[in-house]
């Protein structure tokens, strides 16, 4: 349920309704937007009665939120949501943010030469996994901390921020210390522990869309990390599994417009994994900007051939700074900057 | 011996070996050879006796062979009797050619006549008769252009030719002086054959008749003193006429040309000499024509006829008609055929047949094949293009680019579909009334969108749904079309409908339920109007593309590929819009390739979103539902634009292309 407050409402009775619910046992989400104060009671919606709410002071109106996600509906936030990364960067806004960089953390050198070179093209964010959930036991698994370590020299260097995925509950904090944004892979986007764990972080989160998740499923996710608290919820379309040959996934740019519609919080796309193929990248990219995506996460690395993993969707870094100068034509005509 | 007793000893030599072939049903061209040797040596024959000679001999076993197996057909067909249908009635030029190619043949012929060339064509393609005997061309007069309009619109073979010299004379009921003729009656080509004899008579008047026996039976019947027909001997036989002048043609050598026409095709063995007859349409580029029969004279193809026709309904564009040396069934015309269809944007086979030897005819044959140079002219020598790596062998031949290189570009009157232009097809689901349709063409076009769509036929999953107006939606969608001066694009879903529906729109769909109706794919791939196929429901990309192969391996190479959502386990969207598909399908195959994001996605709301990120992945076009009342529509209102809406997302197109095309 959502409770709608005038728009003149004082604080004091916004204060007076978040104890109210709390006092009835539910959580109280506040959406401060640029007219309006949104309060959301999120839990058991047994326990309340819509009348109770609606003869308060300052209370326009009470919507019950028929969705079973509600944080992350546009019900609850009518705006978009902007999510900060660190002072220079944020994603949902006018900009088009790129992420770019290796699968995974391989050396100090492969990771900062790349690093340079994303910089140089015009990206914003340096991607890198240093923990790597591999569907192969016996593939590199990634360089855990030292990789969250040459990660963190990179952005020293180059003035990036970092996202890097977050596998495991006990390794959030540790991941979080070194990391401006946590990337929640496809494989645990119903890791619902790990979802609560980044929930209760402030930091930024990156939650891919599962392999084979409806669209309803990958809001519910996010709904988890909202309801913990942490609004900074980026979401990812990587493609989902269908029967089609020639690409790895079926990137589902469709869903870009839909999420738009019902949620405010960003999304952005991931052609590497979505395609699997990398001549397939460019135009990927820019049907992803043109649906409307706020950001694009890119595979580059220096050596694709002699990349431990990923090797054939990944751009070669003279490669991406072609499609970085290919991709401005069509963010300009969307009306968008970079 | 003089020469002449020389051939014939000769010819009974070789009726010898034939006979002992006859026996066995089979004629092994090396052991003939052997054998003539050896009876040549034998009979002592001279020198004189040529390898050209022994050529010409096998050539002659390979006819009496061809007659063999032309019997056996017959025999397994297990009729005591065969029908012939031919124009024009008893004495007719036809009827004298059907009777000079059936005679020597071991079966009962049944010669029927029949008013026009398209009645004896009916008559084949209904299974009444056996074959029909059609007249082509003529030597003085030129090509019967009926005819060869006729054969592009059938599902018919030419399986045989046949030439009759024509020896016109001048009939009348009794021996009358010329000079008291006053009125000649036949047909206007027999007319233009003997114009200089006819100009030459005074006081006479011409009179041009349906068909040459007729006017004879006319003369006969009337039995008019003043009036002559002209026609053969052999008419004047069958009507007890009487000869007044023979040979009034104006040339001395006279021929016409008959096909004789199946409805199963006749493969021959590669040993025996065939001319092969097909039609095409080039593509409208800078020397089309020059590229095709260059084809051909690279693979040593001799070309004996060429003709042009104008197209039906598409005003100052030409089907060519060609007639060259060669066999459907040889390596080499396979070859040929293959890069041909590269080439042009519709072709269709009409057969390979027996060459009937004329006089003189033969010298063709003599030549080596390797012996001579390759035949490419300087001027087209193919530009090197970039290599295509070819990961894989592929389900699809013709489609994919391994077989054809550049882009297919496919015209539907002004507009080109698969270059650099974004084509826009917009129009409601179904045609509903005459009001709503012509509406929506007003918008259509005044928007700058390029092609009106609309469905006549409707294939919907519930049968108790809106099936469509049928022909009469047709009717409204081709009057809304000409009215606002949209090419109109329509579904049909059965193959019988094919014919008369390519009648009226300038480009067929095919719906993503039919991707795999083999028939209708088959039906779509004989006519000469561009095809847009719709990607299946749960169709892969090889699945796609070979259902395209299957419209393009009967002629037709006029496809457009539309991607339209597949299925996924994601119900947020009606379908799962595959936009990775429209690179990939690039990639692999020269088809041009749109987005249909109305059924993809099913929603009004994302339709925009989508045709600009169609825009962006590099499809060539988009086809989009649009409806002046969708809250009203009898189908599809939920996925339907609005007018208003439809305005926007023609300048989001603009905008978008614009932005791209400055790269």
């Amino acid at each position: 349920m959502i409770i709608v407050m005038k728009a003149r409402a004082t604080d004091n009775e916004i204060g007076a309704i978040v104890n109210k619910i709390e006092n009835l046992g539910l959580k109280a989400h506040i959406s401060k937007g640029v007219e309006r104060t949104i309060i959301g009671a999120i839990g058991d919606e047994r326990q309340i009665k819509q009348e109770q709410f609606e003869i308060l002071p300052g209370v326009e109106s009470v919507i019950p939120i028929l969705k079973p996600y509600k944080l992350v509906s546009r019900e609850f936030k009518p705006e978009n949501s902007i999510i900060k990364v660190n002072n220079e960067v944020k994603i949902g806004g006018k900009e088009i943010v790129i992420m770019a960089g290796p699968c995974a953390v391989e050396s100090e050198e492969q990771l900062i030469t790349t690093a340079l070179k994303v910089k140089e093209a015009g990206a914003k964010i340096l991607r890198g996994g240093a923990f790597k959930p591999r569907t192969d036991p016996y593939s590199f698994q990634g360089l855990g901390e030292d990789g969250l370590k040459i990660l963190a020299k990179a952005r020293d260097i180059t003035g990036l921020a970092i996202v890097t995925e977050v596998m495991d509950t006990t390794e959030v904090e540790l991941v979080a210390e070194y990391s401006d944004i946590l990337q929640i892979g496809a494989r645990n986007m119903q890791n619902f522990r790990l979802l609560k764990k980044v929930g209760q972080t402030k930091k930024p989160v990156l939650l891919k869309r599962g392999l084979s998740a409806n669209l309803k499923e990958f809001l519910m996710s996010a709904e988890y990390i909202l309801s913990e608290g942490n609004y900074n919820v980026i979401l990812c379309e990587r493609g989902i599994r269908t029967y089609v040959e020639y690409s790895r996934n079926t990137l589902d740019l469709n869903i870009i417009p839909v999420v738009k519609k019902l949620s405010h919080l960003p999304i952005i796309v991931d052609p590497s994994h979505g395609t699997g193929r990398y001549d397939l990248v460019e135009p990927m990219s820019k049907a992803a900007i043109a649906a409307g995506a706020d950001g694009l996460m890119i595979e580059v690395h220096i050596n694709p051939a002699e990349a431990v993993s990923d090797a054939d969707q990944t751009l070669k870094t003279e490669r991406f700074f072609e499609l970085m100068n290919n991709l401005k034509p069509i963010i300009y005509a969307m009306g968008r900057d970079i | 011996m003089d020469k002449k007793s020389e051939i014939k000893n000769i010819l009974k030599i070789l009726e010898t070996i034939l006979l002992e072939n006859d026996e066995t049903n089979e004629v092994d061209t090396e052991k003939v050879i052997q054998k003539l040797n050896s009876a040549f040596k034998e009979k002592d024959a001279s020198r004189y006796i040529s390898q050209n000679l022994i050529n010409e001999l096998i050539l002659l076993a390979k006819r009496i062979y061809i007659k063999n197996e032309n019997n056996n057909h017959f025999e397994k067909s297990n009729r005591e009797q065969i029908t012939v249908a031919y124009q024009g009635i008893d004495g007719a030029y036809s009827h004298i050619a059907s009777q000079k190619f059936f005679s020597d043949k071991d079966y009962d012929v049944l010669y029927i006549g029949l008013p026009t060339f398209q009645a004896i064509l009916d008559s084949v393609e209904e299974g009444e008769s056996d074959y029909a005997v059609l007249p082509i061309e003529n030597t003085t007069a030129g090509s019967i252009n009926e005819s060869i309009d006729l054969l592009s619109n059938r599902k018919l073979h030419i399986i045989g030719e046949e030439f009759l010299e024509i020896n016109h004379c001048l009939l009348a009921i009794d021996d009358i002086p010329l000079g008291r003729i006053k009125t000649i009656y036949s047909h206007p080509q027999a007319l233009a054959q003997c114009s200089i004899f006819l100009s030459s008579l005074e006081n006479c008047k011409v009179e041009s008749f349906f068909d040459t026996a007729m006017a004879i039976k006319k003369v006969k019947e009337d039995q008019n003193l003043t009036q002559a027909a002209i026609g053969s001997s052999e008419a004047a036989r069958i009507y007890g006429l009487k000869i007044l002048k023979d040979n009034i043609s104006n040339t001395r050598e006279n021929y016409t040309r008959f096909f004789i026409i199946s409805k199963k095709p006749v493969v021959y063995d590669e040993s025996i000499p065939c001319k092969t007859s097909l039609l095409f349409a080039t593509k409208h580029v800078e020397g089309a024509l020059v590229r095709c029969l260059n084809i051909l004279a690279k693979h040593h193809l001799n070309l004996t006829k060429i003709q042009s026709r104008p197209r039906h309904n598409v005003p100052w564009e030409y089907i060519f008609h060609i007639d060259f040396e060669g066999n459907t069934n040889t390596d080499k015309v396979k070859i040929a055929l293959n890069e041909l269809t590269a080439e042009v944007s519709y072709i269709k086979i009409l057969g390979s047949y027996p060459i009937k030897i004329l006089p003189g005819y033969l010298k063709t044959f003599e030549k080596n094949d390797q012996e001579k140079e390759p035949l490419v002219l300087e001027d087209l020598k193919e530009i090197p293009r970039p290599e295509i790596k070819i990961l894989e062998k592929k389900p699809y031949r013709l489609a994919g680019r391994y077989y054809k290189q550049d882009d297919t570009l496919i015209r539907v009157r002004d507009c080109v579909i698969g270059g650099n232009d974004f084509i826009v097809i917009a129009g409601p689901c179904s045609v509903e009334s005459k009001t709503q349709i012509f509406d929506t063409a007003k918008i259509v076009a005044e928007n700058g969108a390029n092609l009106l769509r609309g469905g006549v036929f409707k294939p919907r999953t519930s049968p108790y749904s809106f099936q469509g107006l049928g022909y009469e939606g047709l009717e409204l969608l081709s009057q809304a079309g000409r009215e606002y001066n949209l090419p109109i694009v329509t579904e049909v879903l059965r193959p019988e409908d094919v014919q008369r529906i390519a009648m009226v729109a300038d480009v067929l769909q095919i719906g993503a339920r039919n991707m795999q109706n083999f028939p209708l794919l088959n039906e779509v791939g004989s006519i000469n109007k561009p095809v847009l196929l719709k990607r299946g429901l749960m169709a892969s990309i090889d699945e796609f593309l070979s259902a395209a192969e299957y419209i393009l391996n009967q002629g037709n190479q006029q496809v457009i590929l539309c991607e339209r959502g597949i299925r996924t386990f994601e119900t947020a969207t009606r379908n799962t819009l595959d936009l990775s598909a429209i690179p990939i399908i690039k990639h692999y195959s020269h088809l041009p390739i749109i987005v249909d994001p109305s059924h993809a996605i099913g929603d009004w709301r994302y339709i925009i979103p989508m045709v600009e990120a169609s825009i962006a992945a590099g499809a060539h076009g988009v086809m989009v539902e649009i409806h002046p009342e969708p809250e009203k529509a009898l189908s599809d209102g939920a996925q339907s634009l609005k007018f208003d809406n439809f305005k926007i997302m023609m300048q989001r197109v603009r905008k978008i292309k614009q932005s791209l095309n400055t790269v």
